[in-house]
């Protein structure tokens, strides 16, 4: 188990796909971050003692996430449909006939690569927010508990995102659809599906969307401020769960109908 | 690992009984044989016939409709390192563009515990040190099999499975592939090379496994393939049935008659347009002494000799016919308009012309 996840390591360490993804992903996330910042004290600052600021220094700290899931989400993706694209998942089968240990690496690994990653890039946009928001003479907001909560958890957050496209890269399995199935669902399925299951009060179902989910573990994000009234939302490590749920369900699904199929 | 379920030593490939049928397509029918180590084995047959998708299941790629292939007793699957054992490259397209030779093997090597130095190590066996670090993106077909080669070998195994490993390697890079399957195969290992053509491996192999249409036509020693290239006889005759029957009683194989054409005057015709009797494996004094003995006049007596590739093809050919059961009746000869301009042919005219 320990040789599949260190194999898939080196594959993804063996071609240019990591970089690009994750200078997107840091310097997207700090973008949005520094974009957040701006808004954030065009809209009053978040120092003011006069009650709630409209836009809160956890939106700005969240963008990562936010905005940024969708390069983990890639990555896990690719790192199957790409076998089957060129055709190495012949000598992946052929050194490790195991397929479900197979699987089980690329899973974790790219679970790790993606906390890595996430890593990377929360500490770059926290760290341009923070600077943006104390040249404009706001508070940084890096002294609040949830704050540091959503910094702490942002890169759990995007590791499990990775593991979900590892699961839909497995059922979908030829790249070009895979990619344009996460990007149609990212930009249209999920925002629409969220705010119409808040218009319908449906008793909160769309916080168990997968969004939804992943910003009650790194804070809310974009989506909450748009989706009004979608205020209530899952403790941190329930949405976590519910986020790692969906990611296992995909790469068993995925692991059940492709993976140990034919290889012709 | 040394006792293993069928009692076969650890380097016997033994394919029993395997089918696979991919919806309404039969590509492998109740195919047997066996690949003994020590020797190198073509696993020949035209494009289709089902070699890949044999080797494939023998791999524990695609999972058989029905029997079972073996590595020294043991399915694929049930290999613990399955890399120190078995040593196999299918296509010469499975890797990605974009990563190096070194790192694809690396990627290979993780699985089965193999340091990074032996991948250098095999890069150079195989001459691709210079090249190793350069993506595979930019490698020629014959670099890529080389790099398939490599792949094979990094776990030193006892067993080698190559798919038509000399496609896309200039005459140096097929004499080199040769010496180096011959001394591995000198070394007791097993090696199992797949090609359309013999061609191509003639000089290589040491036994034959052919299949046609999924099913297995000849299994054998090369030397043993080599015994059925033989010749055959052809008369011109206006007599063809009386020669025909005279032959068949005298226990010869007659795999042609042609009678006379109707309308046709015997007495006028050229050599062509009277009929013939075609005897496999006769001498062509046999045959004429055959006619002369019984007053049968000879217009032409020619002699075909079958090279080792037309007895390859025609054990194909053979195969061809649905519900025919294959190599029953031995190789049929290939079509005259074919064999005519490749074949040796020796013609001695008209011995008699008593009517």
């Amino acid at each position: 188990m320990i040789a599949a996840v260190a194999t898939e390591f080196i594959k993804v360490r063996s071609t240019r796909l990591w970089w690009i993804m994750l200078g997107l992903l840091v310097v997207l996330g700090s973008g949005m971050t520094a974009m957040m910042a701006a808004i954030s004290h065009l809209a009053g600052g978040t120092g003011g003692s006069d009650g709630a600021p409209v836009v809160g220094t956890g939106a700005v700290y969240s963008m990562v996430v936010g905005f940024g899931y969708v390069f983990t989400l890639i990555m896990g993706a690719l790192s199957v449909t790409s076998e089957f694209r060129y055709q190495t998942i012949t000598p992946t089968y052929l050194t490790d006939p195991r397929r479900g240990r197979v699987v089980a690496g690329k899973t974790v690994g790219q679970l790790v690569i993606g906390i890595a990653f996430g890593i990377a890039a929360t500490v770059v946009a926290s760290a341009v927010g923070a600077v943006l928001l104390s040249i404009l003479g706001d508070s940084t907001g890096l002294g609040e508990d949830s704050v540091r909560r959503s910094l702490a958890l942002s890169p759990l957050a995007l590791g499990l995102w990775a593991v979900i496209g590892v699961g839909m890269g497995a059922l979908i399995k030829n790249q070009i659809a895979a990619i344009v199935v996460i990007i149609g669902f990212n930009q249209i399925v999920d925002p629409v599906l969220r705010l119409v299951l808040a218009l319908a009060n449906l008793g909160g179902v769309e916080q168990f969307l997968p969004t939804a989910a992943a910003e009650s573990v790194s804070g809310g994000g974009f989506s909450t401020l748009m989706a009004t009234g979608s205020g209530s939302s899952l403790s941190w490590w329930a949405g976590g769960l519910v986020l790692l749920g969906y990611g296992i369900v995909f790469v068993v699904l995925g692991w059940l109908l492709t993976l140990r199929r034919d290889v012709s | 690992m040394s006792t293993s379920p069928a009692g076969d030593e650890p380097g016997r490939i033994r394919v029993d009984h395997l089918s696979k049928r991919f919806g309404s397509v039969q590509a492998v029918d109740d195919l047997s044989f066996e690949v003994a180590p020590g020797r190198v084995t073509g696993f020949l047959g035209p494009n289709g016939a089902g070699k890949t998708t044999t080797l494939r299941m023998l791999l524990g790629l695609i999972t058989p409709t029905a029997g079972t292939a073996t590595i020294g007793g043991r399915r694929f699957a049930e290999l613990s390192q399955p890399s120190r054992t078995v040593g196999a490259a299918l296509e010469a397209a499975s890797f990605h563009p974009g990563r190096t030779a070194r790192d694809h093997l690396r990627v290979m090597a993780r699985p089965a515990g193999i340091t990074d130095a032996r991948v250098d190590e095999v890069l150079d066996l195989v001459g691709l040190s210079g090249d190793a670090r350069r993506r595979v993106g930019g490698y020629s077909m014959g670099m890529r099999q080389r790099l398939g080669l490599a792949g094979t070998l990094l776990g030193d195994p006892q067993v080698l499975v190559l798919d038509e490993p000399a496609n896309g390697l200039d005459p140096e890079g097929i004499a080199w592939l040769r010496d180096l399957l011959r001394r591995l195969a000198g070394l007791g290992r097993t090696v199992l090379i797949s090609s359309h053509m013999l061609s191509e491996v003639q000089q290589t192999v040491d036994d034959v496994v052919v299949i046609a249409r999924g099913r297995l036509v000849h299994a054998s020693h090369l030397s043993e393939l080599s015994a059925l290239a033989r010749r055959s006889v052809t008369v011109r005759t206006p007599a063809p049935e009386q020669l025909a029957t005279a032959l068949q009683q005298a226990g010869h194989q007659v795999t042609r008659t042609e009678p006379v054409p109707a309308g046709v005057d015997v007495a006028s015709a050229d050599a062509a347009a009277v009929g013939l009797v075609e005897v496999d494996g006769i001498d062509p004094a046999v045959a004429g002494r055959a006619a002369a003995g019984l007053g049968i006049p000879v217009y032409a007596l020619s002699v075909r000799e079958l090279s080792l590739e037309q007895v390859f093809l025609g054990l194909i050919a053979g195969a061809g016919g649905p519900g025919q059961p294959p190599a029953a009746a031995g190789p049929p000869l290939p079509d005259t308009g074919v064999a005519q301009t490749s074949t040796h042919e020796k013609s001695t005219t008209s011995i008699g012309g008593n009517r």
